[in-house]
């Protein structure tokens, strides 16, 4: 059945309603102590299906658009309750994001990757490193959504991932090295994932331990974006702000953090790896300043949370697949900073073990640090603990590494003062 | 559909696999006591495994495409250049079923909603409780396992679950707490819910009034929860044959060698009834046992998919897990848990003159090669001269596996298994961790 007869078919039956479909491809090679093991490729499509009878939402998934999804939608939406904040998006202008798809990546051939495997590699060998696992993965993806307010779009993107851990040493002194990078177009430095993680492992043999005190901090880009993303992002979800579940709840207008430190939430990114037109409910994507130099600007919002609280919704619901409805999220989340780093006599942290234990509502964190570095000498194993508030009212200086870490745009950031526990 | 399968096992290879799922699903999420999202689901998908050199790998959500993928597959898998070879099994033909008594494909909606009222209808004795999330899963997945060698396995399981997430309030304190209840069995595995219900809430309560903990090296008692956690992230993770071969593990090289004292025995067993890591054949169609990870002390098995058991030449265990379809099988965990010892929860605490009691789970971490793993518990109390005194919050804890293992003192006597999802590469799948309580020494990461 196509979509728009899907529509008609539920509205006809006194419903609102809204399609999405989406289809992926994935392929990716596999490579365990350095030679090609697996190769995959990849195909998943499906529908989602939400409808509303009278203000009753209702929603279902699978992989055909048929009467059998339909109806089960409209059997959910019986016995959901009504509720006045439920709603769909009506048809606006959607921005235009540079960069979302290389028809490299779709017509990417085999001898492509090999050469790509040689590079990624390479610095192992190098660097007499072992490698234990590698992988190039590379995706084209493409949305759409249609609804009874008229909204009709479509957007495709793709992605291409490289990885590669590496270990070094023997016996008691044992280093590991972890390295990704991703991008939306073909223009991936294979070579240089290859060599972060390799000189990582390398670099952090003969680690000592460090006496448990309070130290200078400096965060690398992976590792300021797996603890934003746990113990930071949540608190600006308008869903957790309205449920009093955040503590920046009832708080715009105030300094929360450091005047050093700014945040915005960018969805139009040129190449960003989270950008798009329009998000799950068909809402147009923007820029929002989430902290301008220290004070609390903007929440993100969907359609429910906005209509709620009598704003627009900032085009933030997202969703992870088809089987999942639109939840709030960040897309592009960019920390922008002033004020140079200063690295002597600090803790240089490049990633985190167990940074998705932090507590996501008072911001409170205990990780243990992967690859830590105290004026240069490795560290062994090292705990830094502290508060997530606390800690980015602290930052006191920026790195020029820029970074795009999944969805999260950052640089290194420097703190004052952190709780270490050797 | 079983007539392509069949046909696509022809392809020319020294072994072709097929797996073709049907999984049904209903999730429900009651917020703040209103019903916010039911979701319904019907997913189909199927995936091939073709080996020659190393392996190729091919998924589809329809047969058409997966007919092209694995042409694809086919043709893409002459990149690999590792030789793979796969331990022995004996074909198999086989129907099987999980036990439910009310399954989730009878169950209506209003019966599910029934849980997540009852959950929610208790927290209104609490005066704190400002906030709380109830969500409700259930999957009904039906997986039908055939391969070139001849073995044609069709599995059927419900699995539950049932997840309480409260938010306390006392002015300008915030904190939270959650519980989690599930089986691999029918709505019944969830009759406990209220007193999950109350778990959370006393547990939110009590963090109000929680101090940050104190941050060394001491001596800690872990409750069932976090010993399922610690022997699940800190040693279960390493004994995964592919970390082993792949000079990842820190108990490579050590199989019947003595790794913790005597006292410790921990199993990894898929055939528990019920069990939220539980099945009948694992990903590959090997059947599923009860095997020691470590025995008395002593490191006895690696858990292993039919390519690592054959390339360290060991028996095969059934530990071949997928997360669906579109993923392809890896050596992973079941239910994994410590056996019991013969210690009383006084008996742990007691001669401690100075450490911390940690409770509950908010998940864990480990770097499996270097052997250091991090965990963190929903809360603690401090240990003064044998008695718990001050409750603490965000209590993280970490160390080094083989260290701890060794200074494990004493083993409680009343175990229990928990349940929870694992992640590894990128896939997530269902398993079962616990035991009882011990008492060993770690660095507990504190601010205090």
């Amino acid at each position: 059945m196509r979509p728009e007869k899907a529509l008609r078919w539920l509205e006809e039956r006194g419903a609102e309603a809204e399609i999405y479909f989406t289809r992926r491809e994935h392929s990716s090679v596999e490579l365990k102590r350095g030679e090609i093991e697996l190769v995959e490729s990849g195909e998943e499509h499906g529908f989602a299906v939400r409808v509303l009878l009278g203000r009753r939402m209702g929603f279902a998934h699978g992989n055909e658009l048929n009467h059998e999804l339909l109806e089960r939608a409209l059997s959910v939406a019986r016995v959901s309750p009504e509720d006045v904040h439920q709603g769909f998006a009506y048809p606006s202008s959607y921005p235009c994001v540079e960069g979302m798809f290389d028809p490299r990546i779709e017509g990417l051939q085999l001898e492509d990757v090999e050469e790509y495997t040689e590079a990624l590699l390479a610095p192992a060998l190098e660097r007499g490193v072992k490698i234990t696992q590698a992988t190039i993965a590379w995706s084209t993806e493409e949305e759409r959504i249609c609804n009874s307010l008229g909204v009709e779009a479509e957007q495709r993107g793709t992605e291409v991932y490289a990885h590669l851990s590496a270990v070094a040493g023997e016996g008691s002194d044992v280093a590991t090295g972890m390295h990704f990078s991703c991008s939306r177009q073909l223009d991936l430095d294979f070579e240089e994932v290859g060599d972060v993680a390799s000189a990582l492992a390398r670099s952090s043999l003969g680690a000592e331990r460090l006496e448990t005190g309070d130290y200078p901090l400096v965060l690398r880009p992976i590792a300021v974006a797996e603890l934003l993303e746990s113990a930071l992002i949540p608190a600006f979800s308008a869903d957790n702000v309205q449920r009093g579940r955040s503590v920046l709840a009832g708080r715009l207008g105030e300094m929360v953090f450091g005047e050093e430190l700014t945040i915005v939430d960018d969805s139009t990114l040129d190449y960003g790896l989270e950008s798009r037109s329009f998000d799950g409910e068909g809402t147009a994507c923007r820029r929002k300043v989430l902290v301008d130099r220290g004070v609390l600007h903007c929440y993100l919002y969907d359609l429910y949370t906005a209509r709620k609280a009598g704003v627009e919704s900032t085009g933030n619901a997202l969703r992870s697949s088809f089987a999942s409805p639109p939840k709030i999220d960040s897309t592009n989340f960019i920390i922008q900073g002033r004020g140079g780093l200063c690295e002597e006599e600090a803790l240089v942290v490049h990633g985190l073990i167990g940074a998705h234990t932090s507590n996501p509502v008072t911001g409170d964190f205990s990780v243990e640090t992967r690859n830590a570095f105290y004026d240069g000498a490795p560290v062994r194993k090292a705990i830094i603990a502290g508060n997530i508030y606390e800690l980015l009212s602290s930052a006191a200086g920026f790195g020029k590494d820029i970074t795009r870490v999944s969805g999260v745009v950052t640089p290194s950031v420097g703190f004052s003062k952190v709780r270490v526990v050797g | 559909m079983r007539q392509e399968a069949q046909e696509l096992l022809e392809l020319p290879a020294r072994f072709v696999d097929v797996s073709i799922y049907r999984v049904e699903s209903t999730s429900m999420v009651m917020k703040d006591g209103s019903l916010r999202e039911t979701s319904s689901g019907l997913s189909f998908g199927a995936c091939l495994r073709v080996l020659n050199r190393g392996w190729g790998f091919a998924y589809a959500s329809s047969t058409d495409e997966l007919k092209e993928q694995a042409t694809r597959a086919l043709r893409l898998a002459k990149l690999a250049k590792r030789r793979v070879e796969l331990a022995e099994v004996k074909d198999v033909r086989d129907r099987v079923e999980a036990e439910a008594k009310l399954h989730p494909s009878r169950a209506t909606l209003e019966d599910r909603l029934e849980y997540l009222e009852r959950a929610h209808a208790v927290t209104s004795d609490y005066k704190s409780i400002k906030s709380t999330s109830f969500a409700y899963t259930d999957v009904s997945i039906e997986v039908t396992y055939m391969s070139s060698e001849g073995t044609e396995i069709t599995m059927r399981y419900p699995r539950v679950a049932l997840y309480a997430q409260v938010f306390a309030k006392e002015g300008a304190k915030l904190q939270f707490a959650m519980e989690r209840l599930g089986a691999t069995a029918g709505l019944e595995a969830l009759r406990d819910v209220e007193e999950a219900a109350v778990k959370a809430c006393e547990k939110a309560e009590r963090l109000l009034q929680a101090r940050a903990p104190p941050s060394g090296e001491f001596t800690v008692v872990l409750d069932p929860k976090l010993t399922g956690v610690f022997i699940h992230e800190a040693l279960g993770h390493a004994a995964e044959a592919d970390h082993v071969i792949q000079g990842e593990s820190v108990l490579a090289g050590k199989l019947d060698e003595r790794i913790a004292p005597e006292l410790v025995t921990v199993y990894d067993d898929p055939t528990i009834g019920g069990g939220f890591g539980s099945y009948f054949y694992d990903a590959e169609g090997v059947q599923a046992r009860k095997k020691a990870v470590v025995e008395c002390g002593v490191l006895r098995n690696y858990l292993h998919t039919r390519e690592t058991a054959a390339k360290l030449e060991q028996p095969v265990t059934g530990n071949a897990r997928a997360q669906g379809h579109s993923y392809p099988p890896l050596p992973r965990m079941s239910n994994t848990y410590l056996a019991q010892g013969d210690a009383s929860f006084e008996e742990l605490v007691e001669g401690v003159e100075f450490g911390v009691y940690l409770l509950g789970s908010r998940g864990g971490e480990v770097d499996t090669a270097r052997g250091v793993f991090q965990f963190s518990a929903e809360e603690g109390f401090l240990i003064e001269k044998g008695e718990l005194t001050t409750p603490l919050r965000d209590v993280a804890l970490s160390g080094e596996t083989l260290k701890i293992l060794r200074r494990i003192e004493a083993v409680g006597r009343k175990g229990e298994v928990h349940i929870g999802y694992c992640g590894k590469n990128g896939q997530l799948v269902a398993v079962g961790d616990g035991g009882p309580a011990i008492r060993t020494t770690a660095t507990v990461g504190g601010t205090a």
